[in-house]
């Protein structure tokens, strides 16, 4: 863990509390930008988690090690997504006097995984009954949209203030694979347009609807069209059900699912993509979108959750997922002309608002109105 | 045009769809809708089949992909030994799977049957109780005298053919 120690005169200690920290992931990256922000604005600053994985094993401390301070004015911090045994240990700590702020994340309703992930389900009750226990400890909350601010009032929270998910956007404009990058350009060169969707594959993505409306698009507007699913499996049961959909709608190779990407690769299949359909049921923030509209490639999305707010205005928004519908849409978005220009360039300024700069202001400014409250 | 107000479509503009295109286009949204996520309600019993059906397939194509390299390779193995066995099993259970849902469906079936007589009978029994209050209804003294302030109509001539009733024939 790399040392705070160099910030003797900070007023107070903000220390992050997360469960789960892995790289290439939107709530560990924001958790590392975070600290980044409080100590650059005199904070000291640690992250203590549940699972930290090899790459960040550095940065961040066993939470069961964390020494109760007294005396230390202390700001604890919990970036809340999931369950963990770290909300009740959270819970004791505020109970015991210690003082306890939220960032939340959105956890997703368990109706999705029942069927395909019982497991899951059951962890995904347990974490909204942990959101809810906590819920009289926390006087005050960020949350990345002002869907994830109203979900936290619904649970009883006092106070919720919109911070989206701080994440540098300068890395997008980094070269993309070279290699993955001639071979896609390649490969592109020979068939139609490139359909993309980055996200886990899990059923509240809904990859199925995606590959619904990308095999009726092949089959009336572009028969050499291709689809891209990026994301590592959260269910592996319903990644075998995309694969066999693939299958029966004889999508053949036009179709990848694809894990395991680093960033530079995935550059690469953005650099070839032509529309990004997310057809997502629900979201808390969405970080994908926010990628596209930085890179310029016009969304397609339908109207759900946190999906129209990242949006902002921009992008094609459809409140019908009837795959004829959105393969219409697509169609419509892929005629060359000012319309997609306008898209395109709308998109650009949307994403502008996420900026890091913009997001680490508006983070600050929650935390230190807080302190002054 | 889909718009970002989250207006809904209109009319399709997609070119004419030959019956082929439109069989395939259905075959899509079956499968989008079998894969979609589903609460049924308490009393949709053809939802609950559904949902009984959707999870009474048992994949033995168990997922083996790790981020260690040395983990996938010895869960590639452990696939690979076990798969006669899995297999065996699996082909019973998706079995009893798909008789639980079939039996599911005729219950289903059977119910809703059930119910539309149930409901055609209610319907026809209503009628019938209409029909026997009416007929059980005792005219009133008010119903059978002539109103008092009308002048009683000249008794009509008796028709030829037509008796009184209680005359006899033997005139």
């Amino acid at each position: 863990m790399e040392d705070s120690e160099d910030s003797e005169d900070a007023p107070v200690r903000i220390d992050q509390y997360l469960p789960t920290f892995a790289p290439h992931d939107a709530i560990g990256n924001h958790t590392l930008q975070t600290r980044r922000v409080l100590r650059e604005a005199g904070y000291k600053s640690d992250i203590w988690a549940e699972h930290t994985h090899p790459p960040l094993g550095r940065e961040a401390k066993p939470y069961l090690e964390d020494p109760r301070r007294p005396g230390e004015d202390r700001l604890l911090l919990y970036q809340s997504s999931t369950n963990s045994p770290m909300a009740k240990w959270l819970q004791q700590r505020a109970q015991a006097g210690e003082a306890l702020i939220s960032h939340y994340h959105n956890i997703t309703p368990a109706l999705y995984f029942a069927r395909w992930e019982p497991a899951i389900a059951t962890a995904i009750e347990d974490a909204r009954r942990e959101l809810s226990m906590l819920a009289p400890h926390i006087p005050f909350s960020f949350a990345d949209s002002g869907y994830n601010a109203a979900e936290l009032v619904e649970c009883g929270y006092h106070e919720a203030v919109v911070c989206p998910l701080l994440v540098d956007l300068e890395e997008y404009h980094r070269p993309p694979d070279p290699g993955a990058l001639d071979r896609l350009r390649r490969r592109r060169d020979q068939s139609g347009t490139h359909w993309l969707f980055v996200g886990r594959v899990a059923p509240n993505k809904c990859q199925h609807d995606v590959i619904g409306a990308f095999a009726v698009y092949r089959r009336v507007f572009d028969p050499g069209a291709r689809l891209t699913l990026v994301g590592g499996a959260t269910s592996p049961h319903y990644l075998r059900a995309l694969e066999r959909m693939v299958g029966e709608l004889e999508l053949g190779d036009s179709v990848e699912i694809l894990s395991g990407l680093n960033a530079a690769e995935l550059l690469a299949h953005w650099a070839v993509t032509d529309v990004f359909v997310c057809l997502s049921e629900h979201e808390g923030f969405c970080v994908p979108i926010m990628e596209a509209m930085e890179l310029g490639v016009p969304v397609v999305a339908y109207a759900a959750a946190a999906v129209p707010e990242t949006l902002g205005g921009t992008g094609v928004l459809l409140d019908d997922k009837d795959p004829l519908t959105v393969a219409e849409a697509v169609e419509k978005v892929m005629r060359p002309g000012q319309a997609r220009e306008r898209l395109v360039r709308a998109g650009r300024e949307r994403a502008a608002d996420f900026s890091l700069a913009n997001t680490s202001k508006q983070l600050l400014a929650g935390i230190e109105g807080y302190l002054a409250s | 045009m889909p718009n970002s107000n989250g207006g809904r479509a209109p009319a399709v503009n997609a070119p004419d769809l030959s019956p082929e295109a439109l069989l395939y286009i259905e075959k899509v949204r079956q499968t989008t809708k079998r894969l979609s996520a589903r609460e049924p309600a308490p009393e949709d019993l053809s939802g609950a089949v559904q949902a009984v059906r959707n999870v009474a397939t048992f994949d033995v194509e168990v997922p083996v992909t790790s981020r260690r390299r040395e983990l996938e390779l010895v869960k590639t193995g452990v696939k690979r030994l076990s798969l006669w066995y899995m297999r065996y099993l699996a082909e019973q259970l998706n079995a009893f799977g798909k008789s639980v849902a079939d039996l599911g469906d005729a219950l289903a079936k059977r119910t809703d049957a059930l119910v539309s007589v149930s409901d055609e009978l209610s319907v026809r029994l209503g009628a019938l109780e209409e029909r026997l209050k009416r007929l059980e209804r005792v005219p009133t003294v008010a119903e059978t005298e002539p109103a008092p302030t009308k002048p009683a109509p000249a008794r009509a001539a008796r028709t030829p053919g037509r008796r009184p009733r209680g005359s006899r024939n033997n005139e």
